[in-house]
């Protein structure tokens, strides 16, 4: 018992200083096939969330092959030899479950939020797909046309879609980073049976993959079941072709003029590495970003949209959510007519004179703002998995996740100062102006 | 010899035949185990040792003198959600030659209070955790305000400046109306937003629900301070306050928090109501030609109003039809059979002078027709067959099993406690609305789907008519 007091004492004013609150209550472990699982505890209501994301992407489709990754998640709601076509959707219907997925670059994930009496449904039928995927041909077209609908309405149907694709080919060149989700339309159409198959065979498997289970459950209530449920799964050697890295990022520049938009979009990114290798502190970064561009009070829309009104909105963010690196971002709309070439001065300016006037009181304000709000993630269940199952997805530990508030709390401003250099100075930068068609002639 | 014979009496034919049924249930449940061939998601769930876990709902109502609001306690999470509206004051009630007032008030009401210009006003609530906001719909002008338990007091400091020291400067003003006039274009850079235009115009054409929910450029650009001080005087009153607060508060603090938020408001404002409407309903369709890579639908029929005996039964038969996703008939012919659309849907609207089925689809130019008319088909036999008695049990276990998601946002259920209040459930909804959905019989549905399925909706259509 002394001794214990004594450890806790000892522990209590060694971390008194830097501990802080975890974002989450949550627990991790790994089965024995390589499964990763997080278990997420919110006992508000009895409602579970169920993400599982596979490390695999669109940047893993094959040359040619661009909207491979998407269309197998299309055709992982088709069937498997235990569950029927059209099945598995009827099924998480009459359990009440709002039942999605999403590819992203790097990550393909499946979630289910339910009432937390259906989790073993949820799982029994997420690792029933993961390794009994079984499909017809008929399924097949049909999923395919589908995917070509969802293209044309999502993309094609969307006239400054035309502007946001070649402005990612322009940010990474050959990489498939600057290829569509989706795939084009002749892509879609070139896809077959096979690879859909091929793709699956390679990457699904519990060792490429994070289940994150979060709600009305404790790991001691949850750990068995999902052994149950995923544990016999075989663990599969995973080939990815060599390492998506963007290595021939240069500054560029695209202007684009279209017909059917109305006024003006202004973005320019800043090109950086991922999070993890980034020089200085990462958060520092995030902070940056909040400094400048997070909403009403930034110092970019004081000065450029409510002094000077060269914009109508001005945005900055940072994001960390790829593998293969990171972007440092600043967006802006104006009207038609707006004068670019003035804003684009002006906005060089203001970001010189904001990080000329940052002190320590500036920061500080920064982060009251930013950590004030960090206590609504834990409100709704399904908000911490999908936070968790995207990041952990792109090569965040749960550990640092959960030390969020510390980690901004321990940014400084040379940090930040230093991260401004990093991105205003050495970054290659890639902008892009989208305007009507009319103000060009 | 007969001594020892016993008679093959009746435990002996039932001991057989147990073991024989015994026995057949084994080698059953071995065969569909062992060859692993289905996936028995009943059983599953019955057997299941998360099936007890159950939500313990409760809403108090709590008043203070002449105001009312509904309560929903949970302590989890030291969070406050306030949810309000001002009913009949919507941009359907904006007067000719103020069309966009309503919103642009919603929008400056937190630019700024009592010491606090725009700003700070932000920076006050960002710093703090505060999130409080307006908007307004085609009938009412809502707000809320969300909060860190510690910081609640702050945060109703702080909406009572909004509704009581409210400071619009001709400084805001003006860079609201830029956004405002943005917006207003920008509205039209997507084929989807000009066919929402497009529709409202068609089909509730010289009604103000036809309206264009942003307002009018011109008359955007006439408002003054004036007009904003006026609508305010006008509409913000007690006598058509709703108020719903939920989380961590109990019952004491929530009338205290009542009282500090709206006792002071004006009892009586100006009146105001709209005339019912109802669509054609004649099968009538409106294409705006252009050339497009998709075609883009959306339909109106006329529906129910909340209070009316056939709300649960259309609303039944309309979930089977169009708004249980991927599983709907509609979604399952057109999509996961045909593959021609990525989303086809309808759902029910409510609005305070017109209840209609609404829905829509976006398809390829060449297959327009065949989608329509595949849509057509569909709303036929809905109208003359109805629903079967599988596919009722099916939506209503799902949405007898989905109904405690809508606890997930404790902001989400402040809205919940608002449309309680608002279409008059009653305090004890929550309890009953799972019976109110098993109680209703395969022949009210099919009863309300011969009525509102009875006739063809109404299409409104952007994209290329021609055919394939």
């Amino acid at each position: 018992m002394k001794k214990l007091l004594f450890l806790s004492a000892f522990v209590c004013s060694f971390y008194s200083s830097v501990l802080r609150a975890e974002l989450f209550k949550a627990e991790e472990f790994f089965l024995s096939n390589g499964l990763h699982v997080v278990i997420v505890e919110n006992h508000k209501a009895p409602l579970v969330k169920q993400m599982l994301v596979y490390k695999v992407g669109a940047v893993d489709n094959l040359s040619g092959k661009a909207g491979g990754a998407h269309l197998l998640e299309h055709l992982m709601f088709r069937g498997t030899s235990k569950v029927k076509d059209g099945e598995f959707n009827r099924i998480m219907k009459d359990n009440g479950a709002v039942s999605n997925a999403f590819t992203s670059y790097d990550i393909t994930a499946y979630h289910q939020f339910a009432d937390v009496s259906r989790l073993e449904v949820l799982m029994a039928m997420e690792a029933d797909r993961m390794q009994n995927l079984n499909f017809d041909e008929k399924a097949y077209e049909a999923e395919q046309k589908i995917v070509l609908q969802e293209r044309k309405q999502v993309v094609e149907n969307n006239p400054a879609s035309a502007y946001s694709e070649r402005l990612r080919r322009v940010m990474y060149n050959d990489s498939p980073y600057g290829w569509p989700i989706t795939g084009t339309e002749d892509e879609i159409r070139d896809l077959s049976f096979a690879d859909a198959m091929e793709f699956y065979g390679n990457f699904y498997a519990p060792n490429n993959a994070i289940l994150v289970l979060s709600g009305d459950i404790t790991r001691a209530e949850t750990q068995d079941l999902v052994e149950k449920y995923y544990g016999e799964i075989p663990a599969k050697k995973i080939i990815r072709k060599p390492a998506k890295t963007v290595d021939e990022i240069f500054s560029a520049k695209l202007k684009m003029a279209l017909p059917n938009i109305s006024s003006i979009t202004f973005n320019r990114g800043y090109m950086l590495p991922n999070f993890h290798n980034v020089k200085g502190n990462g958060y520092a970064y995030i902070v940056l970003s909040e400094y400048l561009g997070g909403g009403k009070t930034s110092e970019l829309y004081k000065e450029l949209v409510r002094d000077k009104k060269l914009a109508v909105s001005i945005s900055a963010g940072y994001s960390r959510l790829l593998r293969s690196n990171s972007v440092f971002s600043v967006s802006a709309s104006m009207p038609q007519g707006a004068d670019t070439e003035l804003f684009i001065q002006n906005l060089d300016e203001a970001l010189q004179q904001a990080i000329k006037s940052f002190d320590n009181k500036m920061l500080e304000k920064v982060k009251k703002k930013m950590l004030a709000d960090l206590v609504y993630a834990k409100d709704n269940p399904a908000d911490a998995a999908d936070l968790l199952g995207y990041l952990l997805g792109v090569g965040f530990d749960l550990s640092e996740v959960q030390s969020y508030e510390e980690k901004i709390m321990q940014v400084t401003v040379d940090d930040v100062k230093a991260a401004y250099n990093e991105v205003f100075k050495n970054a290659a930068v890639v902008e892009g102006i989208l305007l009507p068609e009319e103000t060009e002639k | 010899m007969r001594l020892y014979r016993r008679k093959k009496g009746f435990f002996y034919y039932f001991s057989r035949l147990l073991r024989l049924s015994v026995a057949a249930v084994v080698c059953w449940y071995a065969a569909e185990t062992l060859l692993e061939k289905k996936i028995n998601t009943e059983k599953i769930y019955q057997e299941s040792a998360f099936k007890n876990k159950k939500m313990n709902v409760q809403v108090k109502e709590i008043e203070y003198k002449n105001l009312k609001a509904y309560l929903f306690e949970e302590h989890s999470n030291p969070i406050i959600a306030v949810d309000f509206l001002f009913r009949h004051t919507g941009y359907a009630y904006d007067k000719k030659g103020k069309f966009g007032l309503a919103l642009l008030t919603a929008k400056m009401l937190t630019n700024g209070a009592g010491e606090y210009d725009e700003t700070q006003f932000a920076s006050v609530l960002e710093e703090n955790g505060i999130k409080m906001g307006f908007d307004v719909n085609v009938d009412d002008f809502g707000g809320s305000l969300v909060t860190t338990t510690a910081n609640a007091d702050m945060a109703v400091n702080l909406l009572r400046k909004v509704l009581y020291e409210p400071k619009p400067s001709e400084d805001s003003l003006s860079l609201l109306k830029d956004k405002a006039l943005l917006a207003l274009q920008r509205q039209k850079d997507h084929p989807q937003g000009e066919l929402n235009l497009l529709y409202q115009e068609k089909i509730y054409q010289e009604h103000p629900y036809s309206r264009n929910p942003l307002g009018e450029a011109e008359d955007i650009k006439r408002i003054t301070i004036g007009d904003i001080e006026q609508f305010i005087a006008d509409n913000l009153t007690s006598d058509r306050l709703i108020v719903a607060i939920a989380g961590d508060v109990n019952e004491n603090e929530a009338v205290e928090m009542l009282k500090n938020m709206f006792a002071d408001l004006p009892e009586q404002g100006l009146r105001q109501s709209l005339e019912k409407f109802e669509v054609k309903n004649d099968g009538n369709i409106v294409n705006a030609e252009r050339k497009m890579p998709q075609s883009i639908a959306k339909i109106a029929a006329n529906g129910v109003y909340r209070d009316d005996k056939n709300f649960y039964p259309l609303y039944m038969a309309n979930y089977i039809f169009g708004e249980s996703g991927l599983t709907s008939r509609l979604s399952k012919n057109i999509r996961e059979e045909k593959g021609l659309t990525y989303g086809v849907y309808t759902y029910l609207t409510i609005k305070d002078s017109a209840a209609l089925i609404e829905g829509g689809y976006s398809v390829a130019p060449e297959h327009a027709k065949q989608a329509a008319d595949l849509f057509k088909a569909e709303w036929v036999k809905m109208g003359e067959n109805g629903v079967t008695e599988d596919e009722l049990r099916q939506a209503k276990n799902s949405l007898i099993a989905s109904i405690n998601l809508r606890y997930a946002d404790i902001d989400a259920v402040a809205s919940v406690l608002l449309s309680m209040q608002k279409f008059n459930l009653g305090l004890d909804f929550l309890q009953k609305r799972n019976e109110y959905i098993e109680n209703v019989t395969l022949n009210e549905v099919n009863n309300a789907a011969k009525i509102y399925y009875g006739s063809l909706p109404d299409f409104v259509t952007i994209g290329s008519s021609e055919e394939k």
